[in-house]
């Protein structure tokens, strides 16, 4: 694409622009000084293809209309190899937008449409707005970055965004990174708090028979001090009833004892003839008489042993059998508290016990089973006395009330037991559960991380490849630029797996980092490289003819390199086609064949033709 | 293992930008050199190009660069 006229209207500081055969070739200066309207003259030539600016926004075009006015018009003639066309963009100051662009042979409308217009310049030129300001426009806004040169020529090469990326990547990556370290860190520590709380099945399960047996104990000596308690008052209220009927019982066999003995006398007098031949002189039958009574008497003590005997087994028997029972108690209450619980509970709760640190009870503090022997038969026949049986009774019920507070004492701490092993064990299942759901996130976050890496790998592959495609592309013709535009310095670049972008100096066959290099010859490299690039677009778009336009971009150069340089752009310009706007604030020293575009308007009006410097 | 046509992989993916595109054209062929690794794992790959395709998508906006 080459710039052959451009007219323009109420744009920027102009009244009116107008700019006519623009040559095709070589450099073209645009010299004057500030607010002369160089740097509009490029964002006219941007707003008419693009219908954007690199000073203000999308939406604020409007900014583009000189003050005071109702709108701006920008015409800009242009050639695409054999194709003339001229494109005409209008904006107004409510920001609405128009386009029409034609074929200047035929005179024919080619798009009118702003979309349109777009599209088909893309297919003319083979490049939008974007690339063409990373390749064919300087704007005067780079000329103070300090990073623009390395950036754009990083866009150029299409390997910006994959710089941007790999920082991304990188950050996400040690960002996933730090996350699965402080994850297995987290895993590590419950790990070691699971050992902690490690649970064993069979000391809860110890701990619960222990509960169960001392529970069980509790219970035993409680109901046994009740009972022992119930049966001594029974005992007192039976005592004076089973005398009572035992003395019965004693005064019937007595009275069974006299007369079976009158019984016997009668039948052994009865059975004495003398003293039947006496009796009977005295009253006839009297012996006969005698065996009767003597009959009478027998019967009668068999009925009062019969008496005694249903007395007995009906009424004492039971008594006795009652009694029984609190005999068999006390004898049971005396054996379990002539023992320490150590020895009366089953011995692995009384591992517990010893694991408590509880001391077994000292023999003085048990029952002496002795003291009991003594007492035993006498209890089942209501042989002792109510008080002294009392006073035995409670004697032992005071005890086992004792050792039951004992037990219940022990049976709390054996809950508690069981409660911190059942805490320890839900903890530990909740932190197999926490370590279970982190196991799940440190696994997607290490598949995350091997994403990342992959991606990686592959953005770098990608980049060696448009690294090899972008050294490939400019290296045959990058050389004659950057010799030009450094003074013979240097004579090429090579972008390096590493996204570095190197220098190559072929006097001392070194590589130096672009970056490291001084501002001007990386700004100097930079715009040898736009030139090659812009030749390289076009070429690959099927045209060696293209405009590039530089805003103060070789500020920083000075005399004599400015002039040299500036003769040795001409003449590449020359041999490749190339059109080459540069803006000076003022004329170099040597600009010989160098055009001019002298930038001095009058009253904001601008009406110029090139002049050729030196052969005037 | 078994890989899915690269056609249908290919098509999974939607690129946004021109740099999104470069860089999907640029996997077909990666990927078929990597897939001679035996280690090759498939789904990983996938998942590796959509994420760095996300991220040239979110970073290129949408107009191309030069691309050289």
């Amino acid at each position: 694409m080459i710039v052959q006229a451009l007219q323009a209207q109420n744009f920027r500081q102009f009244l009116h622009l107008n700019i006519q055969l623009i040559p095709a070739n070589g450099v073209i200066l645009l010299v004057g000084g500030n607010e002369t309207g160089k740097s509009a003259i490029g964002e006219a030539i941007v707003f008419a293809l693009f219908g954007l600016s690199d000073r203000v926004g999308a939406k604020t075009l409007h900014q583009l209309i000189r003050w005071g006015q109702e709108e701006a018009i920008v015409q800009l003639a242009f050639q695409i190899n054999d194709k003339a066309l001229l494109i005409e963009r209008t904006i107004s100051t409510a920001g609405q937008m128009s386009v029409v662009l034609w074929d200047r042979s035929t005179g024919q409308v080619i798009a009118d449409a702003i979309q349109q217009v777009q599209t088909v310049l893309q297919n003319l030129l083979g490049y939008g707005h974007k690339v063409f300001n990373q390749t064919f426009y300087w704007s005067q806004r780079l000329t103070k970055s300090s990073t623009a040169d390395l950036e754009a020529i990083q866009a150029m090469a299409g390997v910006q965004v994959y710089q941007q990326v790999h920082d991304l990547i990188e950050n996400d990556t040690r960002t996933a990174l730090s996350k699965s370290e402080q994850l297995e860190k987290t895993l590590q520590e419950q790990a070691a708090q699971l050992k902690q709380r490690k649970v064993d099945p069979l000391r809860l399960k110890w701990l619960q028979e222990t509960q169960a047996e001392l529970s069980n104990s509790q219970e035993q000596h409680y109901a046994l001090a009740e009972q022992i308690g119930e049966e001594t008052q029974h005992y007192e209220r039976r005592y004076p009833l089973y005398h009572q009927i035992k003395r019965q019982v004693s005064s019937l066999h007595w009275g069974a004892g006299l007369l079976l003995l009158l019984m016997l006398i009668l039948l052994g007098g009865s059975l004495s003839s003398g003293f039947t031949l006496w009796v009977e002189s005295l009253w006839t039958g009297a012996s006969k008489l005698m065996i009767w009574i003597a009959l009478l008497l027998g019967i009668s003590a068999a009925v009062a042993v019969f008496f005694a005997y249903r007395l007995a087994n009906e009424e004492m028997t039971p008594l006795r059998s009652k009694v029984g029972l609190l005999a068999q108690r006390l004898y049971t209450g005396y054996r379990m508290m002539s023992v320490s619980l150590h020895e009366l509970l089953h011995p692995a709760t009384a591992d517990w016990l010893r694991e408590k640190q509880i001391a077994p009870e000292s023999a003085d503090m048990l029952m002496d089973m002795q003291s009991l022997a003594k007492w035993s038969n006498r209890v089942e026949n209501y042989a002792i006395e109510p008080t002294d049986l009392r006073h035995l009774a409670d004697g032992l019920v005071v005890n086992l009330q004792q050792r039951q507070q004992m037990t219940a004492g022990l049976l709390s701490r054996a809950n508690e037991d069981i409660y911190r092993e059942q805490t320890k064990a839900q903890e530990a299942q909740a932190i197999q559960q926490q370590q279970l759901e982190r196991q799940t996130v440190l696994g997607a976050a290490q598949t995350q991380l091997q994403v990342q890496i992959m991606a990686q790998g592959l953005l770098n592959r990608a980049h060696h490849q448009a690294a090899v495609r972008f050294n490939g592309a400019i290296n045959h013709s990058t050389r004659a630029y950057i010799e030009a535009m450094t003074g013979g310095e240097y004579q090429g670049v090579e972008l390096a797996d590493d996204l570095q972008l190197y220098v190559i100096q072929e006097s001392n066959q070194s590589r130096t980092p672009f970056k490291t290099l001084k501002a001007e010859v990386q700004r100097e490299i930079a715009m040898a490289l736009r030139l090659s690039l812009a030749k390289a677009l076009a070429l690959r778009h099927g045209t060696n003819q293209h405009s590039l336009f530089w805003d103060e971009a070789l500020l920083s150069f000075t005399e004599p390199l400015l002039s040299q340089a500036l003769a040795h752009l001409n003449t590449l310009a020359h041999q490749s086609t190339t059109q080459l706007w540069v803006s000076l604030p003022q004329i170099p020293e040597n600009g010989k064949d160098l055009v001019l575009l002298d930038c001095r308007p009058d009253d904001n009006v601008l009406d110029i033709r090139p002049i050729r410097l030196g052969t005037a | 293992m078994s890989q899915p046509p690269i056609q249908d992989w290919y098509t999974t993916l939607q690129p946004r930008t021109a740099a999104g595109r470069r860089f999907l054209e640029f996997c077909k062929t990666d990927r078929l050199i990597q897939q001679q690794n035996l280690m090759f794992d498939s789904k990983l790959y996938l998942q590796a190009v959509s994420y760095a395709l996300a991220q040239i998508d979110t970073v290129s906006q949408s107009e191309q660069d030069a691309g050289i």
